[in-house]
């Protein structure tokens, strides 16, 4: 496949400029809110020294050249430096918050494609039936639903009125910690009360978040599917005899999969950076969370890296993305 | 009986000189008249088995001399909380009272001039003094917690206990709204934090039951002090013992942890660290160190005075000291526990400072282990900033488990945990969960015991009940008092026609304190009389204005227009801006009723709202009409409020209490009590034999009086 060899390396090309945009974007913004970072966590008893020292660690003195390559220095160097706020190093930060979100979009992509996959199915099958309709508008009622309303609506039901699930928060914090994604954690180190409390932790946040997603893609899934379905070689694999459920799953959805994956993988960039609304309303410490509580202390590093983060996930899933998109549709690599 | 006689009116001559003598050295003007007598100790003095209770009379007139005096920066230079108040209101007479008080170590004296200073913040307003934070707590009834101590970031969870047939009974779930900054003590100045050390370390001394106003102690057994108040001496309690959860290490503590806990606490300004409360122990105390028991004996000997409830006592021996503190203190559950002196240590201050105890007795004074430290600690950070900032190891009733960042914290009850009670509730998960809402399902369905409640939703949580082991159990919401916040409105005093004194009180008439507490704060405030809240050191409500009170609107806004024809400005010359930062919704509806109001009175009232960092900007730098702010104590002192909020930028060299006529004095009002405030003079009167601390010249005379009484009964 050399034509894949080159996309591939078109493809990685295309990433740097993207990646330097990133960076200087990230870092401008930062510089453009209008208030000394230093005096961010306000103190009537804040000494000046502390306050020359704090700017002198940080270079928020130097000119803003000095600044910007200092950051690219350090970024690459993997000094990602400390928390204004916290005094923690930012990437240890990072590595506590980070896959929480993880972990939280692992389990709401999987919600998203499942649900939304076999709805779309489901539809696409039974187009123009009672099914249909119903699947229709309960997709619209999906995705034009607010994250927060639907977020309320699960925990006030499955949480407050049922109590069938816990309503906020992680599980028990499994034996041993290695990736700060418990229910990863709890199933590497065998403790199978953490994994089933952080599963059952897992599932009302999960299906909140994923329920818009997994209304456009039951909606693209249908339209992808009856599209594939009305091509003139589904009418010839069906005139060969081939049967429906075959036709359906081999032929036509080998087709009409090739949208979802890419709308599913931006849908997964989307949620690691942004179920701010969702890790607030379950209180769960994710990276989303954690932002915006640094943007009201002003915590410029770590409003820098998370951004930097989300930035290089986004990009870093958009590519795998495009590169299973080329290696499902060739026509992409040409 | 002739004798008798004899030494009757030889003490009367005595007190009849000395009294003339005072009254020449220091006699006050003639418009000042003797009208309050204000008592303190009382003391037996026997002469010849005859026995006669002196009461000790504090001189109702307080005379202030200084020997320099700086006047503030110009106008270009003021900043705010900085180098004067934040309402930039200046005057040179409370500017020195607020000195005098600050540094005075005689209790009694202190508690006074912090009446007047109260007095005067009523009367000139420089502040309009809005009110009192108002406690109520949330919690299931299954939980019994301690009596409410304003001074305290939390409940002491040991002596919290739980009903045994609630849900889990020795296990508590607290929802909160955000987690501590970090744990070690140097690195710490929020609620959280100080909450969290409450639970994790002992402090020199500490506060019980629900009294905010005495210090009782803690890992000290008993405190004294020299008698020119620069040095604290204190004797350490025995078997104490820090438990080291991370190493899974004991270590016994000892009077070189204080000395050290002391000491790191100055020494870390100079680090990078979390946050910088260094400055409430710093600011005051030189430095610490161990002394031998020889040492402290010998010291004792001399004389030291020990403040103790409020008063003042003089102790000479080790078992008089000892004993002192041991009767004294015999109702303060763990001062019984553990009894034997492990030594001692002694502090030494820059300047006397008599609130030097509430600061040693916040988390700031908390004794870490040197030890433990030792474990952890670099070249690159001596201190062990690093490490002590999540890794707690302290003597108190609870360790830290696990701290999952944003998300939980986890205690256990220390097994080595020396004082009373002991725990009964063994682990307290402290849950972080932002959302407003989602803590008030998780109340309503009691996954919690207690937690934080908004005001605002506290309506939702009225009659909630919920039944468990056959028994129905209810939320409760009691109101249990007033805390140390207040909240404020700055006039800006640089800006006409806030530089008037009528202006300021009318428009102090004209705020509608009852409607701001009850629709504002949904009662969640109480009214203040001036700038120390109730409950604390000072606090008084013999305050010349009453605007503080219930009144009708009619009553409220006449008041005001008849204190406004008395400045005589024209209130339609001026627009008046008030400031408040944005988001803060209590605050824009505060602004909105102050325009309707003051809007009575004539003004042209506009309202603005700003960024926090934009609107600390503005105040900090005087370019404000009227803004909108709250304050919360550092140290449950008067100081802490008074001088910060108050202080119009004048420094004062050799200030002090005195009994000698100053020169060009100034004399001021208060209460009934007249102030003089001048120079110290430069040239001392011939009775200079004679001088003694100026409240001891009234009692020998009166001591002379009523021995002369009691002889001549006899």
């Amino acid at each position: 496949m050399p034509e894949y060899k080159y996309y591939l390396i078109r493809r990685t090309l295309t990433f740097l400029p993207t990646l330097i945009g990133v960076i200087i974007i990230t870092f401008v913004i930062s510089h453009l809110v209008p208030a000394l970072p230093a005096k961010g966590a306000f103190s009537r008893h804040l000494d000046p020294r502390v306050l020359k020292m704090i700017e002198q660690m940080y270079h928020l003195n130097a000119p803003w050249y000095l600044q910007l390559w200092y950051y690219i220095r350090d970024l690459f160097t993997g000094n990602w430096g400390t928390s204004i706020v916290t005094n923690r190093p930012i990437l240890h930060e990072l590595s506590i918050y980070f896959p929480v979100t993880f972990q939280l979009a692992i389990f709401a992509e999987f919600f998203a494609l499942t649900i939304g996959i076999l709805l779309g199915i489901i539809a696409a099958v039974k187009n123009d039936t009672a099914i249909d309709q119903t699947i229709r508008v309960l997709s619209v009622i999906g995705y034009s639903m607010p994250y927060f309303l639907l977020a309320i609506a699960l925990q006030m039901i499955f949480y407050w009125l049922l109590g069938w699930l816990p309503g906020f928060g992680l599980g028990i914090k499994p034996k041993t910690v290695y990736t700060h994604m418990y229910i990863i954690d709890s199933i590497l180190c065998g403790d199978w009360n953490a994994f089933v409390s952080n599963v059952r932790h897992m599932i009302l946040p999960s299906i909140s978040l994923a329920t818009p997603a997994a209304a456009v893609i039951a909606r693209l899934m249908r339209g992808s599917l009856l599209d594939s379905l009305g091509s003139d070689f589904i009418d010839y694999c069906r005139m060969k005899g081939i049967p429906e459920r075959v036709v359906v799953f081999k032929h036509a959805m080998k087709n009409a999969i090739i949208p979802i994956i890419t709308v599913g993988g931006l849908q997964f960039g989307g949620f690691l950076g942004g179920a701010i609304i969702t890790e607030t309303i379950f209180a769960l410490a994710g990276l989303g969370r954690y932002l915006v509580i640094s943007t009201y202390a002003m915590d410029y590093p770590i409003i820098m890296a998370g951004t930097f983060l989300i930035a290089i996930v986004y990009l870093v899933v958009n590519f795998v993305v495009d590169l299973l998109y080329a290696y499902v549709d060739p026509r992409v690599r040409l | 009986m002739e004798g008798k006689w004899t030494i009757g009116v030889v003490l009367l001559i005595i007190g009849l000189l000395i009294g003339f003598g005072s009254g020449y050295m220091a006699a006050p003007p003639k418009v000042i008249k003797q009208t309050q007598i204000v008592y303190r100790n009382q003391t037996k003095i026997v002469y010849r088995n005859v026995t006669v209770t002196v009461p000790q009379l504090v001189y109702p007139n307080i005379m202030i001399s200084y020997d320099k005096v700086i006047p503030p920066p110009p106008k270009e230079n003021l900043t705010g909380f900085s180098n004067i108040g934040p309402s930039f209101y200046s005057n040179m007479s409370l500017d020195a009272l607020l000195y005098a008080a600050k540094y005075e170590t005689n209790p009694v004296i202190r508690t006074r001039l912090y009446n007047i200073i109260q007095a005067i913040s009523n009367y000139e307003v420089p502040l309009i003094w809005l009110g009192q934070a108002k406690a109520r707590r949330h919690y299931w009834n299954w939980v019994h917690l301690p009596p409410f101590n304003p001074v305290l970031a939390d409940n002491m969870w040991n002596f919290i206990t739980k009903d045994p047939n609630g849900p889990s009974p020795t296990k508590m779930i607290v929802l909160d709204i955000g987690e501590p900054e970090s744990l070690d003590p140097a690195q710490t100045y929020e609620t959280a934090g100080w909450g969290d050390g409450e639970q994790l370390y002992n402090r020199l001394m500490y506060y019980y039951g629900n009294d905010s106003v005495h210090v009782v102690p803690e890992a000290a057994y008993a405190w004294a002090m020299s008698k020119d108040g620069k040095k604290l001496y204190f004797a350490i309690r025995d078997g104490l013992i820090f438990y080291d959860p991370w190493d899974n290490k004991t270590f016994p503590m000892t009077p070189e942890d204080v000395a050290y806990s002391i000491n790191r606490m100055i020494a870390s300004a100079n680090y990078e660290k979390v946050d910088y409360p260094e400055w409430i122990i710093s600011e005051f105390v030189k430095s610490a160190h161990v002394i031998s028991k020889d040492e402290m004996t010998k010291i004792l000997s001399g004389g030291l005075e020990a403040p103790v409830l409020g008063k003042s006592y003089t102790v000479s021996s080790m078992d008089q000291w000892i004993s002192l503190f041991k009767d004294k203190f015999s109702y303060v559950s763990w001062h019984k526990a553990k009894t034997g002196i492990a030594g001692f240590v002694e502090i030494e201050l820059y300047r006397p400072y008599l609130a030097i105890f509430q600061c040693l007795a916040t988390n700031v004074g908390s004794i870490l282990s040197r030890q433990a430290i030792a474990l952890h600690n670099s070249t690159d950070d001596p201190l062990g900033l690093k490490w002590a900032n999540e890794h707690p190891v302290g003597t108190g009733a609870y360790y830290l488990v696990s701290w999952t960042h944003n998300q939980e914290l986890i205690f256990k009850a220390n097994p080595y945990y020396w004082g009373l009670p002991k725990p009964t509730v063994k682990e307290f998960d402290l849950k972080i969960v932002p959302e407003e809402d989602s803590r008030i399902m998780a109340l309503q369905k009691g996954s919690a015991d207690y937690g934080v409640v908004a005001p605002t939703s506290e309506e939702k949580m009225v009659g909630v009940t919920l039944t468990y082991n056959g028994k129905t159990w209810k939320f409760e919401m009691p109101w249990v008092g007033g805390t140390f916040d207040i909240v404020h409105v700055y006039l800006n005093y640089l800006r006409e026609p806030f530089n008037n004194l009528y202006v300021r009180q009318a428009l102090a008439w004209a705020t509608p304190y009852e409607f701001i507490i009850s629709k504002v704060y949904r009662g969640h405030l109480m009214p203040v009389s001036g700038v120390i809240p109730k409950g604390m050191l000072g606090y008084t409500e013999n305050v010349p204005l009453a605007y503080w009170k219930n009144w009708t609107e009619t009553q409220r806004i006449e008041h005001a227009k008849a204190l406004l024809k008395k400045s005589g400005i024209d209130p339609s010359k001026y627009t008046i801006t008030i400031y408040y930062n944005q988001g803060n919704k209590a605050r824009e509806m505060i602004a909105t009723l102050l325009q309707t109001e003051w809007q009575k009175l004539g003004f042209t009232v506009k309202i603005q709202t700003f960024s926090w960092p934009t609107y600390l900007q503005k105040l900090t730098h005087h370019d404000y009409d009227v803004a909108i702010l709250g304050w919360a104590p550092d140290y449950a002192d008067p100081d802490d409020y008074a001088y910060p909020l108050m202080w119009g930028g004048y420094k004062f060299e050799g200030l002090k209490i005195t009994s000698i006529m100053p020169e060009n004095a100034k004399t001021i009002t208060v209460e009934g009590t007249h102030i003089v405030i001048g120079k110290t003079p430069s040239k001392l009167p011939s009775f200079a034999p004679f001088l003694l601390a100026p409240a001891v010249l009234p009692e020998l005379s009166y001591a002379a009086y009523l021995l002369r009484k009691k002889f001549s009964k006899n």
